[in-house]
C-alpha cells in the first residue's frame, strides 16, 4: 500500500448517497477500511424510512448494499450520532477521509396565511408515521375527511395513494399497523390535489399516476390549465395517464379525488382548524374556495432547515453540483451536497462523481494521506460497543420479519430504544446472524 | 472467443450483474471484459466478440439515462452487424406491468435490425421478486455461454 492510498474511510449516513459513495470508493481502493455510521440502528436512511411502505420494489436496491456489508466491504456502525456521540473533529482524527451524507429530510412547509392552523400538515410527518421512523417515533397526525394536498410530485402522489387505499391494498408492504389503523378509522372521502404546474410540467412519474387507477372504489376528476406542446412526449404521456384516471367509473365510490393543475393556494381559513383553502389562480370552471378540514403539503424538502448539519456548522452546505470537497479529507455527497432533488439513481450518479473527486484528490497529491489514523478500532471502547453492527442489524431485521402481520412483509420496531433492546438481547443470546447468506428480505409471494 | 459485457444502469444493479458475469466467465477460464454503455461506441462491435447486454428499464419503459447516449448513436449507426451474436439480460419491475422490462428491448431491436443474431434465452430480472439480481443472471449465464459456442 503506497502513501497515496487511504487506509480508513468514514461515511456518515447510510442512505443511498452514503452507500453508493462507499461502493465507488471500495471499487477503487480494495484494501481501505470503510465504516458507514448512522444515527439510527437500521441502515439505508430514506430507502427504509422515506420510500413508501407499499413500494417495496423500490427498496430492493438495498440488496446490493446488504451484499457489500455482508462481505465486509463496509462496516456498519449504527446508533452513532456525529455531533452527539462523537465530534466530527474526533472522527476525522481517526479516519483519512470522512464523507458526510446525512441528507436533507425536513419538509418545506407552506407559508401562505393560515398555514399555522390545526390540520395543516407536512407530508413528511405522515410518511414518517407510515414508515415507523423510530427516533423519535411520532403518532400519525389527525387527518379529516376533506383533504387538500398541495403539490403534484411523487411524494404528493404517495400521499394521494395512501389517502385512498384500504387495508387490503397493502399486501406485501411493511406499513405501520398503528398509523394505518389510526387513519382508516375515518378515512378521507374527498381529496383535492393542487398543482402549481400544468400536467405537462408536473413532476409526477407516469407510472405512479397509473398506479392510482388500480385502486378500486375511487372516482377521479382532472382540471388542467394548459396542455402539453406536441413535442413534449413525456408531458403528453402524463396527460394521457390522467385522462385514463378520469375515465374510471367505480362500481361503488368510497372516495373522490380532484386533481387541479395550474392552481396555487393563496390562504387557508378557519377558526382553530382548517375550514377552507382559497386559490390565487385556478383553471376555468374550478371554484376559488375549497371546503377542507385538512391540508397536506408535499412541496419538497427544506434546503436550509436547521439540524441537517448541526455537527459541522462551520461549513457551507448550500446545494452544489460542483465539487463535494469541503476541505482535504472532508467531503459531502447525496442530498447534503446537491440539495433534496432527484431519486435513488440521481444520487448514485452524484456519489460516483464525489468518489472520483476524492480519488483524484488523493492520487494527484492534492490531498495527501498521512500516517495510519487507526480507523474504527481506534475509537473509544464505549462508542464501539454502542455501535450497532451489521450482524446486529440482521438480527433486528429477522425479528421484524418474524413479527410481520398476515400478508405484510415485516413489522418495524417502533422506537429506537426497542431496536437497541433487541440488539442487546440477541447479543446476550449469542444468536449472531449469518452475515454472508441471510437475505434481509422475506418473500411473501413466491 | 472474447465476451464483451455491456451494461446500462440507473441504480447500479446492471453494473453489478455485468461485473459478476464477467468475473464468472474469467474464473471459468474464458475471457470477458465489461463496458458501461456510456463509454462504448457502436463502431467497435465486431463478429469476433460475443456480446452480453445487461440493461435496466427507466421511467415509462425507457432506457436508463446512462444508456441513452449510446442508443442515440446506435440508432444512427448503419453498419452491417451480420455475423454478430449477442445475448440480452433485461431488468425491470413487474409492479409496472405495462412497461415491464422494456428498457433493454430497445437495444435488442436495434441489434436485430442491423442483422445481428440473439442467442439463448432472453434473461430477465424482476425487482418486485426481491431475487438477488446477480443470482438470477448467474443462473442464466451457462446456457447463454454454451449457445455462444454452438
Amino acid at each position: 500500500m503506497n502513501a497515496q492510498t487511504p487506509r480508513r474511510i468514514a461515511v456518515i449516513g447510510s442512505g443511498p448517497g452514503g452507500c453508493f459513495t462507499a461502493q465507488a470508493l471500495r471499487r477503487h481502493w480494495k484494501d481501505a477500511e470503510i465504516t458507514i455510521f448512522d444515527r439510527l440502528a437500521a441502515p439505508y436512511g430514506l430507502i427504509r424510512y422515506g420510500v413508501a411502505a407499499d413500494h417495496q420494489h423500490t427498496k430492493a436496491v438495498t440488496r446490493q448494499f446488504d451484499r457489500n456489508f455482508g462481505s465486509e466491504d463496509f462496516r456498519f456502525a449504527g446508533n452513532v450520532e456525529v455531533g452527539r456521540d462523537i465530534d466530527l473533529a474526533e472522527l476525522r482524527d481517526a479516519f483519512d477521509i470522512v464523507v458526510l451524507a446525512t441528507g436533507r429530510w425536513r419538509d418545506r412547509a407552506l407559508t401562505v396565511p393560515g398555514s399555522h392552523l390545526d390540520g395543516v400538515l407536512v407530508a413528511g410527518d405522515i410518511v414518517n408515521a407510515l414508515n415507523t421512523v423510530p427516533r423519535p417515533n411520532l403518532p400519525m397526525p389527525d387527518i379529516g375527511e376533506r383533504v387538500v394536498v398541495v403539490g403534484a410530485g411523487n411524494v404528493a402522489l404517495d400521499m394521494v395513494r395512501f389517502l385512498i387505499k384500504t387495508a387490503s391494498d397493502y399486501v406485501d408492504s411493511d406499513i405501520s399497523p398503528e398509523a394505518l389503523d389510526a387513519y382508516l378509522a375515518r378515512p378521507a372521502r374527498e381529496i383535492t390535489v393542487l398543482s402549481r404546474s400544468p400536467i405537462a410540467s408536473a413532476k409526477a412519474d407516469v407510472a405512479m399516476v397509473r398506479e392510482l387507477g388500480r385502486i378500486p372504489g375511487v372516482a377521479f376528476t382532472v382540471d388542467n390549465s394548459s396542455t402539453a406542446a406536441e413535442d413534449n412526449t413525456l408531458g403528453r404521456k402524463r396527460e394521457a395517464a390522467f385522462a385514463d384516471l378520469s375515465a374510471i367509473v367505480p362500481e361503488q365510490t368510497r372516495a373522490e379525488v380532484h386533481f387541479v393543475f395550474g392552481a396555487t393556494p393563496s390562504r387557508i381559513r378557519g377558526g382553530d382548524r382548517v375550514e377552507s383553502v382559497h386559490l390565487a389562480e385556478a383553471p376555468a370552471g374550478v371554484p376559488g374556495v375549497i371546503e377542507a378540514d385538512t391540508v397536506i403539503s408535499a412541496i419538497g424538502f427544506d434546503v436550509n432547515a436547521p439540524g441537517h448539519w448541526h455537527y459541522a456548522e462551520e461549513y457551507d452546505f448550500a446545494p452544489s453540483d460542483g465539487p463535494g470537497r469541503l476541505e482535504c479529507g472532508l467531503y459531502r455527497a447525496g442530498w447534503l451536497k446537491r440539495g433534496p432533488v432527484g431519486a435513488i439513481p440521481a444520487n448514485r450518479a452524484d456519489a460516483h462523481q464525489v468518489a472520483k473527486e476524492i480519488i483524484a484528490d488523493v492520487e494527484s497529491g492534492r490531498c495527501p494521506i498521512g500516517v495510519d489514523p487507526g480507523g474504527f478500532e481506534s475509537l473509544p471502547d464505549a462508542l464501539r460497543s454502542q455501535a450497532v453492527s451489521f450482524a446486529d442489524w440482521q438480527n433486528v431485521d429477522a425479528a421484524e420479519v418474524a413479527n410481520a402481520q398476515p400478508s405484510r412483509v415485516r413489522t418495524k420496531f417502533r422506537t429506537h430504544a426497542e431496536m437497541l433492546d433487541t440488539v442487546a438481547e440477541l447479543r446476550a443470546n449469542g444468536t449472531a446472524a449469518d452475515t454472508h447468506t441471510a437475505p434481509s428480505r422475506p418473500l411473501v409471494k413466491g | 472467443m472474447n465476451i464483451v459485457v455491456l451494461y446500462g444502469t440507473e441504480s447500479g444493479n446492471s453494473e453489478l450483474i455485468a461485473q459478476d458475469l464477467s468475473d464468472k466467465i474469467n474464473a471459468d477460464g474464458q475471457s470477458a471484459e465489461v463496458f458501461d454503455l456510456q463509454d462504448f461506441e457502436p463502431e467497435s462491435i465486431t463478429a469476433e466478440n460475443f456480446y452480453i447486454i445487461v440493461c435496466s428499464t427507466h421511467g415509462d419503459g425507457e432506457l436508463p439515462n446512462t444508456a441513452q447516449d449510446f442508443f442515440a448513436k446506435f440508432s444512427d449507426f448503419e453498419g452491417d452487424l451480420t455475423g454478430v451474436r449477442y445475448a440480452m439480460f433485461g431488468l425491470g419491475d413487474s409492479f409496472y406491468e405495462e412497461t415491464y422490462s422494456q428498457g433493454s428491448e430497445h437495444i435488442d431491436r436495434r441489434f436485430t435490425e442491423l442483422g445481428a443474431e440473439r442467442v439463448g434465452e432472453y434473461g430477465r430480472h424482476d425487482a418486485s421478486s426481491w431475487d438477488l439480481p446477480s443470482d438470477v443472471a448467474l443462473e442464466w449465464l451457462p446456457s447463454v455461454v454454451s449457445a455462444a459456442h454452438a
